[in-house]
C-alpha cells in the first residue's frame, strides 16, 4: 500500500513553502500555518451541561460574544455564530482534543467535527497588513472596530475567510477553504506586493502567535 | 450595495448576507385538510408590497444565522432588524 502523505493546498505555490527573497522595505509578512488543527464544535452556549464539558476540555470558557475568541493553553476558541465555534490547536495533538471533546460531549446536544484538511491558515503582520486586506474587503478592520481579541466571518477577494485579529492593525489570521487557498494566495500575493511583502517559509511547527503546542488535560479524556 | 445590521454581528456590507424570502410565513397546522388553491397560497403566493416588507435574511458570510428584517422596497431603507419570529409590521398573527 501507498502511504497517504498530509500536502497543503498551497504546495504548488514555492514561495509559501520556501518563503521569497524578501524586499528592501517590507511592509507585510506573510506566512502559511499549514496542518494545524481545525476543528468546528457545534451547541447551545445556554445548555449549561455543553458549556461545563467544554470549559473542562477546552480550560477556559467558549466565548459568548460575538465576534471574539478566547485563548487556553494551546487551543483557541473562536465564536463562529451563537452555536458555532472555531477551535485551533495544533496539528499533532488534534486527534487527542477531538477525542477529548467527543468524550466529554458524548451525552451531550452537541457537535465535533474535524475540518483540518479542508482549510489552511495564513497570517499577515506588519504595518500595511491592513491596507492589503481592505483592498479585498468590506469588513472594517480598524482597530478601532477590530481591536486584538476580534474575529469574525467574512469575504476577502470574493472568496468566503474567517480572520481573527491578533494584534490590533498588525497581525492577522485568514482561514481560508482548500479550494480557495490557491487562488486567496496569489491574490494576497498580488495585493501586497506594491507594499513589500517579505514571504516566509511555511510554518511547518504548527505553533500560531500565543498557541503553544499541548495536548488536552488527560482528566477530561475519559468523562 | 447598502449595509444590513445583524442582530449578531452589527453592521455588514449586503455582499455578507443571503435574501431569505417573505418573513413570518407560517406552515398549516394540518396541510391534508387544505384545498390545492389553499396549499399553492402558502406555497407560492407572497405579499410582494411597494413599501414595507417584513422579510427574512441570512448572515451566510457571517454567523450563520437567519432573522428578521422590515425593509422599503422602493427606497431600500432598513426600518428594523430583529431575531427571527418576533411580530414586525404590527403583525397580529
Ligand atoms: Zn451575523
Amino acid at each position: 500500500m501507498s502511504e497517504i502523505k498530509i500536502e497543503s493546498p498551497l504546495v504548488d505555490q514555492v514561495e509559501a513553502v520556501r518563503g521569497n527573497s524578501a524586499p528592501a522595505k517590507v511592509g507585510v509578512r506573510m506566512t502559511e500555518h499549514p496542518f494545524l488543527g481545525q476543528i468546528v464544535l457545534r451547541g447551545k452556549s445556554s445548555d449549561t451541561a455543553f458549556t461545563a464539558a467544554c470549559a473542562g476540555v477546552l480550560g477556559c470558557e467558549v466565548p459568548t460574544t460575538p465576534n471574539t475568541y478566547a485563548e487556553g493553553q494551546g487551543v483557541v476558541i473562536a465564536w463562529m455564530g451563537p452555536t458555532e465555534w472555531l477551535v485551533l490547536v495544533d496539528g499533532e495533538s488534534t486527534p487527542a482534543w477531538l477525542s477529548a471533546l467527543r468524550g466529554a460531549l458524548a451525552d451531550v446536544h452537541a457537535g465535533v467535527l474535524d475540518t483540518s484538511g479542508g482549510q489552511t491558515l495564513i497570517s499577515l503582520e506588519g504595518p500595511a497588513a491592513l491596507d492589503v486586506l481592505a483592498k479585498g474587503s468590506t469588513l472594517d478592520l480598524h482597530p478601532r472596530v477590530a481591536p486584538t481579541g476580534f474575529c469574525t466571518r467574512s469575504l476577502l477577494a470574493k472568496s468566503a475567510m474567517f480572520v481573527r485579529v491578533v494584534e490590533a492593525g498588525q497581525r492577522f489570521e485568514i482561514v481560508v477553504r482548500r479550494s480557495f487557498a490557491d487562488y486567496l494566495w496569489q491574490w494576497l500575493v498580488d495585493a501586497g506586493g506594491e507594499y513589500g511583502l517579505a514571504i516566509q517559509p511555511a510554518e511547518s511547527t504548527l505553533v500560531l502567535a500565543g498557541l503553544q503546542a499541548s495536548a488536552p488535560p488527560k482528566t477530561a479524556t475519559g468523562a | 450595495m447598502f449595509q444590513i445590521d445583524c442582530p449578531w454581528c452589527g453592521p455588514r456590507d449586503q455582499q455578507e448576507f443571503a435574501y431569505a424570502g417573505e418573513a413570518a410565513i407560517k406552515r398549516p397546522e394540518n396541510p391534508a385538510s387544505l384545498s390545492d388553491a389553499e396549499w399553492a397560497d402558502y406555497l407560492f403566493m407572497r405579499t410582494n408590497p411597494r413599501g414595507r416588507h417584513h422579510e427574512q435574511w441570512r448572515h451566510v458570510h457571517g454567523c450563520g444565522q437567519f432573522f428578521d428584517v422590515v425593509r422599503d422596497t422602493v427606497t431600500y431603507r432598513i426600518e428594523s432588524v430583529d431575531v427571527p419570529g418576533r411580530p414586525a409590521l404590527g403583525d397580529a398573527s
